[in-house]
């Protein structure tokens, strides 16, 4: 009997196993992640605008089964009880993340876009109640303003990124808070380097080798920014600095070709379509000459030995 | 200043079919008088403490600052449109580049497309492929736009001009200045022109509201005329990725400029560097061999997250 018992459980063990296999797992603290305020209708409504333009084309129509059943794995019905299953922090790390068919938002969302489409999805779930999160503690006093400054290290061959707080007219350095130095693209910013915490000086380098191609001065603009907004808030700074490569390309029209306009087209074109049509114009001008020589010679009398009989 | 000064600056002829244009340059002007005069007398700048001032973008794009009580909205007409079109982008060389590991056939590129350019559901701007390369290899999906050739053959052959590539690389098609001779289709070895056989979809649209004709979008769309894919033109001035590259779910388009070397993803955002990109994956362009230089480039179907497509008909 005792055998029978241990087989079943095994059987069962062995079920649970596999569909955790097939579920997406996420770390536990994400798990606990809580929104920092609470949902409002604003937010709701600002949630359901994103989530039409980014996740219908897989997810569908919440509630109304929509969804691209298609896919493996399935995105299934934001609406329905498996998915409403998730707490807060998990939502917002599968939206962030993303895996396999679904892509990762991080970058195409912002934070509060994120908040906003999970509380657009937690009005489809009736008994949800929501939960905030207090406030992280840092070790930073309270009423610190911080504030960012870059600048180019040429001894070290690296951008220098500094964390300043100040409190109280006193200005401290600020170590172990994660810095992101991106450079700014025409549509969206390329990171430089992995984030880099502070040092006790408050310093985070990230090393440069001018490989990075600039404007037509060489100019770059830098972003720097604190890695975890949550906790310190939007801490940014953006400056210019003439550290990259000079780009001067010319223009993709500029050379002489086929494809050109009138004034570009090939030399040898120019040439031989106006030598042609001055030679068709010489020849017919040639001809009506000729012509008006005969006719003039057909006016002029002829003497009577000339005549031919 | 006042209106009644700015009267003056205008001439009296001013009031033919360039007068949009000839306001829009004199804003030019007025912002670069006052910032050359400011440097030469050493001042930094001289404003009253209760005007506020403006940052504008001139047509010829250059920024200038003028008083906030100054500016007139200014509607462009076709022709400055035409102009600014023909023109393009000073400093840029746009480049796409398609992932079809990633590609599962979703068509939001082609809808959102057909919306952008006011197209009937069977005229495409951009159109998703199946195709095999070999009886042994997996079907993969292939979205195909305008590969904005730099040695494009549909420009060679345009008799009257309307076809045209600009300084930023794009190949555009002015419906105002085409005949409707299709020598471009012919031409193209990717066949990705449409000709308008009909009245254009949003014809009635067109009538309750009438719109001036933007070269860089192709619409109002007109029948007889030729129309194809724009790289969204219009949409890039404003620092906007194309409508495909948005629309799409499945991260399979990245879009940007050669000269900063960095593409963007349209669906996650995230900036990565071209040539690295196109290195570690292998990047290729369609018929390399034509010696066209498309400006699209593909990166091949592996590691595919998403089941192939079936088999196309001339493998079955």
């Amino acid at each position: 009997m005792n055998k029978y018992y241990l087989i079943v459980v095994i059987c069962v063990c062995a079920v649970l196993k596999s569909s955790a296999q097939s579920s997406w797992l996420v770390p536990q603290e994400q798990k606990e992640k809580l929104s920092l305020v609470e949902f409002t209708d604003a937010m709701r409504a600002s949630g359901k605008e994103v989530f039409s333009v980014k996740c219908t084309a897989c997810h569908g129509m919440p509630g109304e089964g929509t969804f691209n059943a298609l896919l493996n794995p399935s995105p299934g019905d934001p609406a329905s009880e498996k998915f409403q299953m998730n707490t807060d922090g998990a939502l917002f790390y599968k939206i962030s993340e993303g895996r396999v068919t679904m892509p990762s938002f991080k970058n195409a969302l912002s934070k509060a876009d994120i908040w906003n489409v999970i509380a657009y999805l937690r009005s489809f779930n009736p008994v949800y109640v929501q939960e905030t999160a207090e406030k992280i503690e840092t070790n930073i006093a309270p009423g610190t303003v911080l504030s960012l400054g870059i600048s180019f290290d040429e001894s070290k061959k690296a951008v220098a990124v500094q964390l300043v707080g100040s409190l109280e007219g006193e200005k401290n350095s600020i170590g172990g808070v994660g810095i992101k130095l991106m450079a700014k693209r025409y549509f969206g910013n390329l990171n430089i380097g992995d984030v880099k915490r502070t040092n006790k000086e408050g310093l985070s380098y990230f090393s440069w080798d001018h490989s990075l191609p600039g404007d037509s001065l060489g100019n770059v603009q830098l972003v720097a920014q604190v890695d975890q907004a949550e906790v310190y808030g939007d801490v940014k700074t953006e400056v210019t600095l003439p550290i990259a490569q000079v780009t001067n390309k010319p223009p993709l029209n500029k050379d002489r070709a086929m494809w050109n306009t009138v004034k570009k087209a090939p030399i040898w074109i120019i040439v031989g379509y106006t030598g042609g049509v001055v030679t068709v114009w010489f020849f017919i001008f040639y001809v009506l000459f000729i012509m008006k020589k005969v006719f003039a010679l057909g006016k002029e009398p002829i003497t009577e030995e000339e005549k031919v009989i | 200043m006042n209106s009644d000064q700015l009267k003056k600056n205008e001439p009296a002829k001013s009031t033919g079919k360039n007068s949009r244009r000839d306001f829009m340059r004199k804003l030019g002007l007025i912002g670069a008088a006052a910032t050359t005069g400011a440097v030469a007398s050493g001042f930094t700048s001289q404003r009253t403490p209760e005007e506020e001032y403006v940052k504008v973008m001139t047509s010829d794009n250059k920024l200038v600052e003028i008083p906030k009580s100054q500016v007139k909205e200014v509607k462009l007409d076709t022709e400055a449109l035409q102009s600014r079109g023909r023109l393009g982008i000073a400093g840029k060389r746009w480049v796409m580049v398609i992932d079809l590991a990633k590609c599962r056939n979703a068509r939001e590129c082609i809808k959102g497309c057909q919306e952008h350019h006011h197209l009937h559901p069977y005229q495409y701007h951009i159109n998703t492929l199946v195709m095999q390369d070999n009886p042994q290899s997996a079907p993969y999906n292939m979205p195909k736009p305008c590969m904005h050739c730099d040695n494009p053959p549909c420009v060679s052959v345009c008799p009257v001009d309307a076809t045209f590539k600009r300084q930023d690389g794009i190949v555009l098609i002015d419906n105002e200045r085409c005949i409707g001779c299709r020598f471009c289709m012919a031409a193209c070895p990717y066949s990705v022109r449409v000709f308008n056989w009909e009245e254009p979809f949003q014809a009635q649209l067109y009538e309750a509201q009438p719109m001036e004709y933007d070269v860089e979008a192709n619409i109002p769309q007109k029948k007889g005329t030729i129309t194809k894919c724009l790289f969204s033109a219009d949409c890039l001035r404003g620092g906007d990725l194309p409508t495909c590259v948005r629309s799409c779910p499945n991260e399979v388009f990245y879009f940007g400029d050669e000269n900063e070397n960095a593409v963007t993803n349209g669906t996650t955002r995230e900036t990565v560097v071209l040539s690295e990109l196109l290195e570690k994956n292998a990047g290729y362009r369609l018929m390399e061999e034509l010696g066209t230089k498309p400006r699209v480039y593909y990166l091949p179907p592996k590691d595919r997250v998403f089941e192939a497509p079936e088999k196309p008909d001339h493998h079955s």
